[in-house]
């Protein structure tokens, strides 16, 4: 990814690693706004969702850098709507939830 | 009591205790303490709730820019293109074929009587005989078929339907050469140059072939025939061959030896006389036409190996394409090969594109477990799918030998169709399965007539290959973790519902022009491309005076 370098390729990676445990803190700071919780299983589901749309965005601009300009939109199209709502559904279902009546 | 005063209209005390007239400001009030202001605490402007959550969301979208860029980066980076940066280090063959070792490769089962080619079974020695034919003034085309002499003639009398393709494919090819002599293709200036530098600067000579060397041009030097007996050991000036601790030692030092001298995949098998053809053996006079069906007893193991053609001209068949470069390296791990095992005592002997073969390179693939099939009638290895231009050689060393696989890519090629639907000649077969039966197997038969036929039409300098089947294969793609994840998926997926997901998607997402607009212009074709040629093969981006008078599309 770094031509002309042995270390930033590894350095990268390690930043990347390294924000996911921001975004799970972020992650439960945010549910303490709203005032609301998940229990852990959930919160696995939801970053998953987010890391599966992570890889779809991925995978198209790996298309668009084999210069498949057309197959990357496309597939970060087809493939990512269905990751949002999926992370839709899951924060109806797990965050703002129905309280019990 | 009442307004602080008694009922005798006195001051109580408690009144003028209290009452802010009396209240007299010290310096240590309670009130207000004086604190040091080196000890005030700051306030910080940002809490470290707000750190979290403003740093969560800052994260999470810089997770899935990251994500982005890594992934154009990795798409264009030169670890993609497989053949061309870990080739020394055996690098590029980089799928486990293990789990997938089978007894016998798909479609290598004989379902009827196994007849060996013949020497007419090859286009090229066809073509080269009526061409030869035509040059000598023995026959013309105005004479007809049963005019036409010799095994050639005879062979297209058994194949009528064939002729007239024959026929049309040479009034092409000189329509398509006059069109280059005449200047009409000074957009494929420089592919037309990086063609020629390999093909006649890099692979022949005015002797004949530079690497390896080959017979057929030390026979028609010297007039004496060469037998394999005697060319096979040219070079071996050791007394005794040095003995290997066991074929195991053998073929791992070969295997290692053969990507040093610059191959990407390489697979060792018993040599099968099944795929060797008859009345053809180079270094003989006509090229071997009274050999027969001789198998010279040292052709014992055989040596598979190949290179792909390097991939952004190949996704840019026709006219920006070539075999040359594939061809060329191949051709030089041959030689080297060659002369290595000679060097160690053994016989050995090169078989090398475009032409110079007695065997059938495809079927040896399959046998050595480096490729599967495919509906185009080329071999499909997974690293590199259909782009991979083979050679070999033949040897008796005895070697631990590699067995075929099966990685369920003939299976894909029973729904995808890619290749038959964007052929510009028709010449790919369209039925689900292989049902065609030639010489014993069970195959999509190529329509080589139709194929040869868009050669000779076509956009390139020397009126040979098309290559879009191999462009557009899904298969032929370069080395980045997607193509990865379906590589590993697809083969273990019992269901088939990964090669339906796979095929969906390169069906729908992604732009691969038809047949016909792959033609000529003066065929009806539009000479589109499936990829846009790279920048150093724009000879219009390089050169003064030519007029771009056709559009890119997409991502340059």
């Amino acid at each position: 990814m770094f031509p002309g370098t042995t270390i930033l390729n590894y350095l990268f990676w390690m930043g990347m690693g390294m924000m996911q445990i921001l975004v799970i803190a972020g992650a439960y700071e945010w549910l303490k706004h709203f005032k609301k919780s998940v229990q852990w299983w959930q919160m696995v589901l939801i970053y998953g969702c987010f890391i599966s749309f992570s890889l779809v965005v991925a995978g198209g601009f790996t298309l668009m850098g084999e210069y498949e300009s057309q197959g990357g939109w496309y597939f970060i199209g087809y493939l990512g709507l269905p990751h949002v709502i999926a992370m839709a559904i899951l924060l109806k279902l797990f965050v703002f939830k129905k309280a019990p009546v | 009591m009442k307004n602080g005063k008694t009922d005798t209209g006195k001051k109580d005390g408690m009144s003028i205790v209290s009452d802010p007239a009396n209240y007299k400001k010290h310096e240590m009030d309670f009130n207000e303490p004086q604190i040091d202001e080196a000890l005030k605490p700051e306030k910080s402007d940002v809490s470290r709730r707000n750190f979290l959550k403003l740093g969560g969301v800052a994260a999470a979208t810089a997770t899935v820019a990251g994500a982005g860029a890594a992934g154009f980066k990795i798409g264009r980076s030169d670890d993609a293109y497989t053949g061309y940066g870990r080739t020394y280090q055996g690098g590029d063959m980089f799928f486990n074929r293990e789990p997938f070792r089978v007894k016998t490769a798909a479609m290598m089962e004989p379902v009827g009587k196994v007849e060996r080619p013949d020497r007419y079974d090859f286009i090229f020695d066809r073509i080269g005989e009526i061409i030869g034919m035509i040059q000598k003034g023995v026959w013309h085309p105005g004479m007809g078929l049963e005019k036409l002499p010799g095994g050639v003639g005879d062979y297209y009398r058994k194949h009528p339907d064939k002729y007239p393709i024959m026929m049309d494919s040479l009034q092409k090819y000189g329509k398509s050469r006059e069109d280059w002599k005449n200047g009409k293709h000074l957009r494929y200036t420089l592919s037309a140059a990086y063609t020629e530098a390999l093909c006649q600067g890099g692979m022949y000579n005015r002797h004949g072939a530079t690497i390896p060397e080959d017979p057929d041009d030390v026979f028609k030097e010297t007039g004496k025939p060469i037998p394999p007996e005697e060319w096979d050991y040219r070079h071996v000036k050791r007394e005794k061959p040095m003995e290997f601790k066991s074929p195991q030692h053998a073929a791992k030092l070969i295997k290692r030896m053969a990507h040093l001298f610059g191959t990407s995949i390489v697979a060792i098998g018993k040599f099968d006389p099944r795929f060797m053809f008859t009345n053809k053996m180079r270094g003989m006079p006509n090229g071997g036409a009274e050999w027969g069906g001789k198998v010279p007893e040292h052709w014992k193991s055989i040596i598979v190996f190949g290179v792909p053609m390097y991939w952004d001209q190949t996704y840019s068949a026709i006219g920006y394409c070539t075999s040359y470069d594939a061809y060329f390296r191949s051709r030089v791990t041959a030689g080297l090969l060659e002369r290595f095992i000679n060097e160690l005592g053994y016989p050995a002997r090169a078989q090398f594109p475009g032409y110079h073969y007695e065997i059938m390179m495809e079927p040896q693939l399959l046998l050595t477990g480096l490729a599967e099939y495919s509906r185009s009638g080329m071999v499909m290895v997974p690293e590199l799918g259909c782009n991979v231009r083979p050679a070999a050689v033949v040897t008796n060393i005895d070697f631990e030998y590699d067995q075929p696989i099966s990685v369920k890519m003939s299976e894909f090629c029973m729904k995808c169709k890619i290749c038959a639907e964007a052929c510009p000649s028709g010449a790919i077969s369209f039925e689900d399965e292989p049902n065609t039966v030639v010489r014993g197997f069970k195959r999509w038969k190529l329509d080589e007539e139709k194929c040869y036929n868009q050669w000779a039409s076509g956009q390139t300098v020397d009126a040979l290959g098309c290559r879009v089947c191999i462009g557009v294969c899904p298969y032929s793609r370069k080395n980045t973790w997607i193509h990865t994840i379906s590589r590993e998926l697809e083969p273990r997926d019992p269901t088939g519902l990964v090669a339906d997901g796979l095929l969906a998607m390169q069906k729908n997402f992604f732009r691969i022009p038809k047949g016909q607009d792959f033609q000529s212009d003066w065929l009806g074709g539009k000479e589109d491309v499936y990829h846009n040629p790279p920048w150093y093969l724009r000879a219009e981006e390089v050169f003064e005076g030519i007029e771009k008078t056709w559009e890119y599309h997409g991502m340059s």
